[in-house]
């Protein structure tokens, strides 16, 4: 069901890698302010199905409908598409010859086209969002830790002002410590109605902040849900087996 | 040049031949002095007390900083007039690329050692071994390992360096060839053959050394062979 | 001792011919280097290949055998039919220095591109850069910082052989030194002179590229030793 209020409609999007399939046929929807959940056991399959959506990686087959558009065609600009959707990634990479504000501004510079003040404001805004410690604006990537860096990389997208950010398992690189940081900004974006798509491990994360979940495994999407419903109450059995094998439900709290 | 001869293919094929083999022996001769230097230079460098690390280290900052034409000038030309001890050309062409050689060699064998794992060291020292048993024993044997691939790499820059020796009447390969082409003014064929020569024999080499590299090398060098270090 | 101003004229005249060689060559050799590194890396099949092969033919032979046949072999050859050919040696020393140069530069160049993890190029792809805008604002910036070192090594090496030109009768600064030890007979003082000369260049050059080196510096890029 594709209405008006969905910023990317995925349909029957294949991948193979060689012999190997890794998308087989995934279907859903993201609508306007939604925060949506993809968990399932690792494997190439969610990071790949991420970088298929801003063409990092070409799909073999299917509908990728962005705002309307198919952007799997021919005479799309992959690269004004790119700049509407933001990504964060597992490792990061940020700049590393830029310090965190430089990080920021570059896009809004470079591709926005803004001139120093302006992206130097925007790049400030941004980065007071995700609550990054004001004296480690001027500091280089290799001067901060690692949630300092993936704050920063959040940052880079919001400054961006995208449709929709895509999160591939932004916190699985980091000790929990740290991966609580970078939870706590991202809790805080989805209730701003930041649209959001998060391939995570972090539960506690599915259950407090996500609108929908999905579990992906084995190329397909198996099921979807409420997070109460399908962390709580999963109906197939596919599910049932991968959330026994992560760790106890009530150790992530519910409200 | 006017006049033009032409050169029995055997004639040539046999001073090419002759220059070839020039061109090795001196490498190899020079190669081995360089480590009998090198590799005292590169302890002295790394264990020696400031004393003897000043002196390596203005051993091999000199030798590095200076042509090996210069050397060669030197050791042919200032030398005899200096300490009335003159070397003939052969063995003068020998202890020049070899002095040289062993300056860089130092620093490759330097790197190898302080590659190797300081809790190897920490360990040798807590079984009670002193400092010489621990460098024979520890270091030595896996420092040595890793600075195969640079080592090759040096061969491959001594193989090639051997041509300067003409400087001094060494007869090597590059001299054999100037020689054929200045009397029958055919430079690509014989310059061609001397060229086909020497990548016979570096090409395999850079190859090996690549190889060799990935598996022993100092992790993070790759065994980059063929380099200028 | 007359002789000193004599010397010292000779070979303050060599060693500007030497410093043009070793400038000239290292330019040269960056741009000529430039293009075989993104001729190897984003050339057709045949771009590549050529560039490879050109670059394999260039680090496997020795530079004074190029030097030579730039030099000596391609004038011979060029003079059976044109008998008033003649060359610069100057030329001949400078065009074979570049060409030898480019084949290294283009490897560190390479490198250098490459050591840069796809990660950041990823980054760079999603915030909608075009290839270009990438080269210019990602990889450039720190493939230059990374090359630093390797340029210090290229220009003191190409510092000491361009002593080789002296082989193709250059008058750079060895020539002069055997000039001029041939006039006063004062061998052994006037190649410890120029050794000292090569030596003190050298070192310059390091000192110089070191402070560059510290100026650029950007942890997490570069490494500062010692």
């Amino acid at each position: 069901m594709s209405g008006s209020n969905d910023v990317l409609v995925i349909r029957n999007l294949t991948k193979k890698f060689g012999e190997k399939p890794v998308l087989r046929g995934i279907s859903f929807n993201v609508e306007r302010g939604e925060t949506k959940v993809i968990i399932g056991p690792s494997g190439a399959g969610k990071s790949t199905l991420l970088r298929c959506i801003n063409r990092l990686v070409e799909p073999d087959s299917g509908e990728i409908i962005f705002n309307g558009a198919n952007i799997l065609s021919r005479d799309v600009n992959i690269q004004e598409i790119r700049a509407k959707i933001g990504f964060v990634f597992q490792h990061f990479n940020l700049f590393k010859h830029l310090t965190a504000l430089g990080n920021v501004k570059i896009g809004l510079k470079v591709i926005r086209g803004m001139d120093d003040a302006e992206a130097d404001e925007k790049a400030r805004e941004a980065l007071k969002t995700v609550h990054l410690e004001e004296d480690a604006y001027d500091k280089y990537p290799a001067e901060l830790s690692g949630g300092q860096q993936q704050r920063v990389a959040i940052a880079r997208a919001l400054a961006m002002e995208p449709e929709i950010i895509l999160f591939d398992e932004p916190t699985s690189a980091l000790d929990p410590q740290l991966a609580g940081e970078v939870l706590d900004v991202m809790k805080d974006l989805a209730k701003k109605k930041v649209t959001m798509l998060v391939v995570t491990h972090e539960i506690g994360f599915a259950l407090n902040a996500a609108d929908e979940v999905l579990f992906f495994y084995d190329g397909i999407i198996w099921e979807k849900g409420k997070p109460k419903d399908l962390l709580y109450h999963p109906q197939r059995e596919e599910t049932r087996e991968f959330l026994r094998r992560i760790a106890d439900l009530s150790m992530f709290g519910g409200e | 040049m006017i006049s033009v001869e032409s050169v029995p293919w055997g004639v040539a094929v046999n001073m090419l031949v002759e220059g070839a083999r020039m061109t090795i022996v001196l490498s190899v001769l020079s190669i081995i002095l360089g480590l009998i230097i090198g590799l005292p230079v590169a302890l002295m460098e790394t264990y020696g007390n400031k004393t003897l690390r000043y002196v390596a280290m203005v051993y091999e900052g000199t030798l590095r900083g200076i042509p090996l034409l210069a050397i060669y000038f030197i050791i042919f030309f200032s030398m005899p007039l200096l300490i009335g001890v003159g070397l003939p050309a052969f063995w003068a062409a020998v202890v020049g690329l070899g002095i040289r050689s062993s300056a860089y060699q130092s620093q490759i064998f330097r790197s190898g050692i302080q590659a190797v794992d300081e809790g190897q060291i920490e360990a040798a020292l807590s079984l009670g071994m002193s400092r010489m048993q621990m460098i024979r024993h520890v270091v030595l044997p896996q420092a040595l390992r890793m600075a195969i691939p640079a080592w090759m790499n040096e061969y491959i820059i001594v193989l090639k360096d051997t041509s300067i020796a003409l400087a001094i009447g060494i007869v090597e390969l590059t001299r054999q060839a100037t020689y054929l082409v200045s009397i029958t003014a055919e430079p690509f064929k014989y310059y061609g053959i001397a060229a086909l020569f020497y990548l016979a024999m570096v090409l395999p080499l850079t190859y090996l050394a690549g190889r060799v590299g990935r598996k022993y090398g100092i992790k993070g060098t790759g065994g980059g062979a063929n380099v200028r270090i | 001792m007359g002789y000193a101003g004599l010397i010292a004229g000779y070979l303050l005249g060599g060693l500007v011919v030497t410093l043009e060689l070793t400038i000239i060559g290292f330019i040269g050799g960056f741009a000529l280097g430039f293009l075989l590194a993104v001729s190897r890396t984003y050339g057709g099949r045949f771009s590549k290949l050529l560039s490879t092969a050109y670059i394999e033919l260039i680090r496997g032979t020795p530079m004074l055998l190029q030097l030579y046949i730039i030099g000596f072999g391609f004038p011979l050859f060029v003079r059976r039919y044109y008998p008033s050919f003649v060359m610069s040696p100057v030329l001949a020393a400078s065009l074979g220095m570049v060409l030898n140069s480019a084949a290294y530069q283009a490897e560190y160049i390479r490198g250098a591109f490459n050591s840069i993890d796809y990660g950041q190029i990823e980054a760079a792809l999603s915030l909608g850069m075009s290839k270009w805008k990438i080269i210019r604002h990602v990889t450039f910036p720190q493939a230059l910082r990374i090359m630093l070192p390797s340029w210090t090594n290229e220009m003191v090496y190409l510092l000491k052989y361009s002593s080789l030109a002296m082989l193709l009768a250059v008058p750079e600064l060895m020539y002069k030194a055997s000039v001029a030890a041939s006039e006063t007979f004062l061998y052994a003082q006037i190649y410890l002179i120029v050794a000292g000369i090569y030596l003190i260049f050298a070192t310059l050059i390091i000192q110089a590229m070191r402070r560059v080196e510290v100026r650029l510096h950007i942890p997490g890029v570069t490494t500062i030793k010692r």
